[in-house]
């Protein structure tokens, strides 16, 4: 299948490689920083 | 130029249309109740060609469409999540990718070619703003504060899962939010799919059952699923959660820590639903008010302003009041992503010079939310007519009295009057009544009427004049989102050595005087009804208060498990022959069972609506 196909090719490779630099969904939790929230100005 | 504005929520969930013309809100309604498919999510094609003929409009006289979220942005978290989720995302790539390069990421393109598909006129631009700004304007700009925090808490939208925003006269300006896959919707969604109901509509069964058990497993959320910080703010531990990878929401982990597999849909409910149920309500609520309490810091605002789907959770808003972090808290009816469709127009609306008119009035600019299609009773009358259906024509202070004895006779009452309601909530335009001080009436209605599971409670409406003699309630509750302790003089003895009934069981004590509407836990989910908001529906609770001494009805939505809240006198008229509603009242015309022409249908037309 063409799906599984572009996925293995392709979406497998990036997601490894931008892990490897920062997780782009920041899944766990941070015990030392005090607050998540992200600022209007910051965004 | 025109003023008015189109806005549409679309291609997800419960699909809505609400034209607004400045400030006020001409009309709003959601495509389920067109189509019949219950939380329909196509593109609202019948919706908007009601919004526009309740205007008188077409295409050609609105001068902007605005859909409630930014499908660019949204398709870049998708890819996002694809990416993070690595090597274990195949399955849901291949379902859902070939969706989004066809359709979804070009959403606002999708939206024009259907309208203009419609001939009713040529299209005007379309404008895409973001999911949270959109629920946060339809907290906002039809509330009745000239200034406020504004929380929105739901699932996901485009990466926001819960934004702070200021809103002061007509400005509306955001303040922090948290991003998914931190979700506080996904947490409770989680646990929703994990006792066997279904996503984005069993939450409420979930919250229902949350008084029948102990919340036993609340400290294992504490201290795995969720890092929740003393300003309101969290993450989830994702490695418990699968819903990055698509399909399903949990798996192994959530198996790990409570006790084995998932309640599979439609099994029997055990002890420990009720405690999942219970524990994640808890943690819910410690969340929602630390966000509350985080959002008064930030903005030093006295009154407050809610929506987006965690908002409909009328347990967390009671508390969030009954802690009187706020002096008042008003909900959006919508808050769901339907709401989403006012909130974009409003949005644009105000960019474009609109000013709040209603402030200084005293009342939201939400009209009671009923703001769907309204039949007049000539229509009804020809339609009667037409199908030979026999009826007793009165005048309104007649029938609300009729009602009024009918009611306190014990009969279930199907109630038909004006326009249809915004939201998920019946208010008393499209209702099935009954004397909640018959303590047989909630089983009653459940079975033979609503044919669904008997632990849901139902809601009291109560006039807004007499709701402190029943409720624990300093505010009012139009849109029945906000749960309430009853009164204690209301309350009955003997409800406090009942300690030894368990689970369902409990449901058969006899806690107070209006035993149809109170729950397990001595509460209610209670609307105040307004003369200003809903006459029609004042003017019965009135009657009825005359005939019996009691403010109060049993109020719950004119449909069957499954089916969306009717629309149309025929629909209502369908609804009423095909379950044991005694006396169904359509505008000025009362209908008796009794007196109606036998039933006949082909085939059991249970068949045809899907369990919810
Ligand atoms: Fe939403």
């Amino acid at each position: 299948m063409l799906g599984l196909l572009l996925y293995y090719l392709f979406v497998v490779p990036v997601g490894l490689i931008l892990r490897l630099v920062r997780d782009p969904l920041r899944r766990r939790p941070d015990p030392s920083a005090e607050s998540y929230w992200i600022t209007a100005a910051r965004s | 130029m025109s003023d008015l504005i189109l806005g549409i929520s679309a291609y997800y969930h419960d699909s809505a249309v609400a034209l607004v013309d400045g400030d006020t809100v001409v009309a709003a309604a959601q495509e389920e109740r067109f189509t019949r498919r219950r939380h329909d999510a196509a593109f609202p094609a019948q919706a908007v060609e009601y919004c526009l003929r309740e205007a008188g409009a077409t295409l050609k006289d609105v001068a902007a469409v605005a859909y409630y979220e930014d499908p660019a942005l949204k398709f870049r978290r998708v890819l996002a999540t694809y990416a993070g989720a690595v090597p274990f995302g195949a399955a849901s790539f291949r379902d859902t990718f070939p969706e989004w390069i066809r359709r979804k990421r070009r959403a606002g393109e999708s939206v024009r070619r259907e309208l203009a598909g419609l001939g009713l006129g040529p299209v005007p631009e379309v404008l895409c703003r973001r999911h949270h700004e959109s629920h946060a304007a339809s907290a906002f700009f039809p509330s009745p504060y000239e200034s406020a925090a504004v929380l929105c808490i739901d699932g996901v939208g485009e990466w926001a899962t819960t934004s702070l925003w200021h809103g002061r006269g007509d400005r509306l300006d955001p303040v922090a939010e948290l991003h998914f896959p931190h979700s506080l919707g996904m947490l409770y969604s989680a646990f929703t799919y994990f006792c066997g109901f279904k996503v984005d509509s069993g939450e409420y069964k979930l919250m229902g059952l949350a008084p029948y058990g102990t919340p036993r497993y609340a400290d294992v959320i504490r201290e795995k699923l969720i890092d929740l910080k003393a300003d309101g703010s969290f993450r989830l531990d994702m490695r418990y959660f699968e819903y990055l990878r698509g399909q399903v929401m949990t798996g192994r982990g959530f198996e790990k820590l409570f006790d084995g597999p998932r309640r599979l849909p439609e099994s029997a409910l055990s002890e420990r639903e009720f405690d999942l149920a219970a524990s994640v309500q808890e943690v819910t609520e410690e969340v929602v008010l630390r966000l509350a309490r985080a959002a008064q810091q930030f903005t030093g605002e006295t009154r407050l302003c809610l929506a987006g789907g965690v908002a409909l959770n009328c347990v967390a808003n009671g508390r969030t009041i009954r802690e009187e972090i706020f002096e008042g808290v008003w909900v959006q009816p919508a808050a769901g992503d339907a709401g989403g469709a006012l909130g974009a127009a409003l949005a644009v609306a105000m960019e474009r010079g609109a000013t709040r008119t209603h402030l200084g009035t005293g009342h939201d600019a939400m009209s009671g939310s009923l703001l769907g299609p309204a039949y007049r009773d000539e229509e009804i009358q020809a339609y009667l007519d037409d199908a030979g259906i026999p009826y007793t024509r009165l005048d309104r202070d007649a029938l609300a009295a009729r009602t009024a004895v009918e009611l306190a006779q014990g009969k279930v009452v199907g109630w038909f009057q004006d326009r249809m309601e915004f939201g998920p909530r019946a208010l008393g335009a499209r209702s099935i009544l009954g004397d909640p001080r018959n303590p047989e009436m909630q089983s009653a209605m459940n079975l033979k009427i609503k044919f669904r599971e008997s632990f849901r409670p139902f809601a009291p409406a109560v006039l807004d004049s007499d709701v402190e003699e029943y409720f624990q309630l300093k505010q009012e509750s139009p849109y029945m989102l906000v749960v309430a302790d009853i009164a204690d003089a209301r309350r009955l003895p003997a409800a406090d050595d009942a300690g030894d009934a368990r689970g369902l069981d409990r449901l058969k004590v006899r806690r107070s005087t209006i035993p149809a509407v109170t729950h397990v836990d001595m509460s209610a989910r209670v609307q105040t009804v307004s003369e200003h908001a809903n006459p029609a529906f004042h003017r019965l609770l009135t009657a009825f208060k005359a005939e019996t001494g009691c403010p109060v009805l049993v109020n719950t939505s004119f449909n069957v498990r499954g089916e969306p809240i009717v629309r149309s006198p025929q629909e209502a008229y369908t609804c009423f022959m095909r379950t044991r509603i005694d006396v169904l009242v359509l505008g000025g015309f009362l209908l008796l069972k009794d007196d109606q022409p036998v039933w006949a249908e082909d085939g059991d037309w249970r068949d045809e609506i899907p369990l919810d």
